[in-house]
C-alpha cells in the first residue's frame, strides 16, 4: 500500500517534472568534494563533466553550475550551483 | 541530334474548329463569363489584327471587333486533343514531350528516325501531319529544344523552319527575351536592363548573369547561345482506364449523375486489367449543353475498390453544383495499384485497456471530487532548463 504523501493532488495545473531538489555539498576551492545525504557523506571520486547554464536574465535569472559525478559508491549523480542564491541542488538532465 | 518541336497556337480557340469549321478565318476570342471577369484571354491572329488584346474586357473587344466570335473554353475537349496528338506523335517517335508550361507545344527527339525516313524534314513532315490542319499546326527544326521552339514560331502554318547546325546563335540573335522560357518578371527585368534581344543577352558573361539571376540567368544565356542542354523526357508510362457513358437525356441531378458514375465504376472494375486491383486518381469528365465542358480531378486519401471509389465520388460531388445539364460522362481511372490489406485495429483492444482505466476514474471523481490520475505532456522539450520540459496534467479519457 503506497503510503498517502498528504500532498494536494492540484488536477487543474500542470505540474512540472524534473524540480531541483535541494541537497548538501561539501566543496573546497568552488568545486564539489562530497555529496551528504541523511547524514551520510559519500565521496565524489570524479567530476565526469561540467557546464554552465545561465539564461532567462530578462525576468528572473538563472545561473546554474551543474556537475555529473561519480561517487565513491559508484553511482553517478548530476547536481548544480545556483550561483544567484548560493544553494546546491540536484537535478537530472 | 534533331529536335523538332510542333506548335499549335491558340490551342483552345482552335480546337472549337473542330466541332464548328465554318469559324475558321473569323476573329475568335476566347473568355469565360462565367468565371466572374468578362475578360479576354486569348484571341487568334484575326483578332489581334483587330486590335483585341488578352486581358481586355469583352465590351472593348466588342467595340473594336463587332463581328468576332466568342467562345467558352472546353477543357474536357482540350485534353482529349492534345491526349491524341501526344499518342498519334508517339507511335513515330517514343521521345516525345509535351510542354508543361506551354499548352499546344510539343518536343519531338527525332534520333533514330533516320531509318525511317530519308531526312529529319521528312520526318518533321510526318509529325506535323499528324495533327488536323484546322488546328494549324506548325515546326521548328534544330538541334535542340529552345531553338526549335524558336523557329516553330516563325514557321509558316502548316509548314517547318529549319536551323541548320552551327547556325543556331545567328537565327537567335534578334529573338525578343520573351521567347525565353522564364517567368514574365524575368524576361521584364531583362528588358529593363536594356537586354531586350537573345543577341544580347548572349554577349554577356554567364557568371554575371547567374550572379543576377541565379541558375536561371546561366541557362538563359546558354539558350540565348543556341545552347540548350534540356533533353526531351517522355511521359513515364501511366496505366489509364477510362469508361465513357452518353447520358439518355441530359441529366442535372446529383441522383442521376451518380447513377451513371456507378454504371461506370463497375464496367471499369469489371475489366482484367482492375481485377484485385485499387485506383487512387479519377478524373472525371462532362460534356455539357452548348457544346461546354466540365472537369474535375480527384486525389483519392487512400486506393479505392469499386464499392470505396463509388462511396467516395458520392460524398466529393454532394455540393457540386454543375454548369449546366450533362450529356455525356467519362471516368478516367489512375494511379493503379494493386489491393492492399489494411491492418485492423484488433476490435477487443482499445475497450479493454481503457474502460477500467475510465471506470477507475468516475469512481474516484466520485469520491474524491477530483480525478487524482495525470499523464506526461511535453511542454518545451527544446528547453536547456530541465523542470520545463515536460508536466503533468490531470488524466480525462
Amino acid at each position: 500500500m503506497v503510503k498517502n504523501s498528504g500532498a494536494a493532488s492540484r488536477p487543474h495545473r500542470l505540474r512540472t517534472l524534473n524540480e531541483p531538489r535541494p541537497i548538501q555539498v561539501e566543496t573546497l576551492d568552488d568545486r564539489p568534494v562530497a555529496l551528504i545525504e541523511k547524514e551520510v557523506r559519500h565521496r565524489i571520486t570524479q567530476i565526469q563533466d561540467t557546464w554552465i547554464i545561465q539564461d532567462e536574465w530578462w525576468r528572473q535569472e538563472l545561473f546554474r553550475q551543474y556537475y555529473e559525478l561519480l561517487l565513491d559508491n559508484d553511482t553517478r549523480r548530476t547536481v548544480f550551483h545556483d550561483r544567484i542564491a548560493d544553494r546546491w541542488y540536484e537535478q537530472a538532465y | 541530334m534533331a529536335i523538332a518541336c510542333l506548335r499549335v497556337p491558340h490551342l483552345a480557340l482552335r480546337i472549337a474548329l473542330l466541332d464548328q469549321p465554318e469559324l475558321d478565318g473569323h476573329p475568335l476570342i476566347l473568355s469565360n463569363p462565367e468565371s466572374g471577369r468578362a475578360v479576354v484571354t486569348d484571341a487568334t491572329s484575326e483578332a489581334t489584327e483587330r486590335g483585341i488584346r488578352a486581358g481586355m474586357t469583352l465590351r472593348e473587344a466588342n467595340a473594336l471587333c463587332p463581328d468576332a466570335v466568342i467562345l467558352m473554353p472546353h477543357p474536357a475537349m482540350e485534353t482529349r486533343v492534345s491526349q491524341d496528338i501526344l499518342t498519334r506523335l508517339e507511335e513515330i517517335s517514343p521521345l516525345v514531350e509535351a510542354d508543361e508550361d506551354e499548352q499546344g507545344a510539343w518536343y519531338i527527339d527525332l534520333a533514330g528516325l533516320e531509318r525511317h525516313f530519308p531526312t529529319t524534314k521528312v520526318a518533321t513532315e510526318r509529325l506535323v501531319a499528324c495533327i488536323p490542319p484546322i488546328l494549324r499546326p506548325r515546326a521548328g527544326l534544330a538541334t535542340n529544344r529552345f531553338t526549335a521552339r524558336a523557329a516553330a514560331d516563325i514557321a509558316p502554318t502548316g509548314g517547318i523552319q529549319a536551323v541548320p547546325t552551327g547556325m543556331e546563335r545567328r537565327f537567335l540573335k534578334e529573338a525578343p527575351v520573351t521567347l525565353l522560357p522564364f517567368p514574365p518578371e524575368m524576361t521584364h527585368q531583362l528588358s529593363r536592363l536594356g537586354l531586350t534581344t537573345l543577341g544580347a543577352v548572349a554577349t554577356l558573361p554567364a557568371a554575371k548573369l547567374a550572379a543576377r539571376f541565379g541558375p536561371d540567368g546561366r541557362l538563359a544565356r546558354e539558350l540565348a547561345a543556341g545552347i540548350d542542354p534540356r533533353k526531351v523526357t517522355p511521359r513515364p508510362y501511366a496505366e489509364t482506364i477510362i469508361e465513357k457513358l452518353a447520358m439518355p437525356s441530359p441529366v442535372i441531378s446529383h441522383e442521376m449523375l451518380m447513377i451513371g458514375l456507378r454504371q461506370l465504376v463497375q464496367r471499369a472494375f469489371n475489366r482484367p486489367s482492375l481485377k484485385n486491383r485499387q485506383v487512387r486518381e479519377v478524373i472525371l469528365r462532362a460534356v455539357l449543353e452548348n457544346r461546354r465542358s466540365w472537369e474535375r480531378t480527384l486525389i483519392l486519401k487512400a486506393p479505392c475498390g469499386a464499392s470505396g471509389l463509388i462511396t467516395a465520388l458520392d460524398l466529393r460531388l454532394q455540393a457540386l453544383e454543375m454548369p449546366g445539364p450533362i450529356e455525356s460522362i467519362s471516368l478516367q481511372l489512375g494511379g493503379i495499384v494493386n489491393e492492399i490489406g489494411h491492418q485492423q485495429m484488433l476490435p477487443s483492444i482499445r475497450p479493454h485497456t481503457t474502460r477500467p482505466v475510465t471506470e477507475a476514474i468516475r469512481h474516484l471523481k466520485q469520491r474524491y471530487g477530483l480525478s487524482p490520475l495525470f499523464h506526461v505532456v511535453e511542454m518545451e522539450p527544446w528547453s536547456r532548463i530541465p523542470e520545463r520540459r515536460h508536466a503533468l496534467i490531470a488524466y480525462e479519457p
